[in-house]
């Protein structure tokens, strides 16, 4: 393979745009052994490359993936149920407070007016009863004139 | 054409209740008229809140409160407004079928009418009208006062029959009287 090509497919492979194909071009022309000389610098970091992707870890890392995973998954499913609640009772709180709860001023509203109400049913309820008081006046002088022209 | 009548009829008997409803808010925004009126919506916030529940005479109040609908008053010192009040109390009192008349009282002057609508018994009444005139007082020379609700009338009488108003008593006597014939 020209060296030329090789240049060409290096600076692209630095630039990160070769193909995956390129890569392993480049990978067997410096595991050839022909390498051209002022490319030889190059030929120890593909080596490593090579090793690298050869190694392997003896150690099996331990995910117990029926348990994490379903436990991780109902705590996300009990957090929004919990949130939800939340949010419930929050709402119905602020509509009972709203609700049930009278302001001062309201109550203050509703003083003033229990004792206007109760000056006018006091004042109807005198005014019934002196009226009521006319009419004996009247039937007395019915009994008074009765006794007159008898 | 039956149809048409009875649609008529209709129309007017609601217009009628709208219109005897209405028919004393115009003294409402009068200068001269002093005027109240307690909704009964009011009468439920009074009820809800703690007003002095101890004292037995708020808590009469209270009980005769619960059964009201609304009080409407309007009082007015003026000579021309109270002759205008007097002229729409005789035309409603005129057009509305249901008040009946319990009692007119003509005392020097003072002119005192009391009507009422029949509510579910003797003692109770749907509405409470009174219209007081009286040329020669100088604060209230007309009093417009309609209170509705479910009023027990024994309760309104005995109110003020503490007060030494010898005809509360005669009062009782003719509803005694009332109840035996």
């Amino acid at each position: 393979m020209d060296s030329k090509k090789i240049e060409q497919l290096l600076d692209a492979y630095f630039e990160g745009t070769t193909s995956i194909a390129e890569e392993k071009l480049l990978q067997e022309y410096f595991k050839s052994g022909e390498v051209a000389p002022h490319l030889e610098v190059y030929q120890d970091m593909f080596a490593f490359f090579a090793t690298a992707k050869s190694e392997k870890t003896s150690m099996t890392p331990e995910i117990s993936e029926t348990n994490n995973q379903p436990f991780y998954k109902s705590l996300r499913k009990w957090v929004a149920v919990a949130a939800l609640l939340v949010v419930a009772l929050g709402v119905t709180f602020f509509i009972n407070n709203n609700s049930n709860k009278i302001s001062t001023a309201e109550q203050r509203e509703a003083e003033l007016a229990f004792e206007k109400t109760k000056e006018a049913l006091n004042f109807i309820s005198y005014q019934f009863n002196s009226s009521a008081q006319n009419l004996t006046v009247v039937k007395e002088f019915g009994k008074s004139t009765n006794k007159i022209f008898k | 054409m039956m149809k048409k009548i009875i649609a008529i009829t209709v129309i007017a008997l609601v217009s009628q209740t709208l219109f005897s409803q209405s028919v004393f808010d115009k003294f409402e925004e009068k200068q001269d008229v002093t005027s109240m009126i307690v909704t009964k919506s009011m009468f439920k916030l009074m009820s809800k809140i703690d007003l002095s529940s101890n004292d037995p005479k708020a808590k009469e109040y209270l009980n005769m409160v619960e059964n009201l609908e609304n009080i409407k008053i309007f009082t007015t010192d003026n000579p021309t407004t109270a002759s205008e009040m007097k002229k729409t109390v005789d035309s409603y009192l005129k057009s509305s079928t249901s008040l009946s008349e319990l009692m007119r009282v003509n005392d020097d002057g003072k002119n005192v009418k009391f009507y009422v609508k029949e509510g579910k018994d003797e003692n109770f009444v749907n509405e409470l009208f009174m219209f007081l005139y009286d040329e020669l007082s100088n604060d209230k020379m007309a009093v417009i006062m309609s209170i509705t609700g479910n009023i027990d009338l024994r309760q309104i009488s005995k109110l003020t029959a503490d007060l030494n108003v010898p005809g509360s008593e005669q009062l009782k006597n003719i509803e005694k009287n009332k109840n035996k014939n």
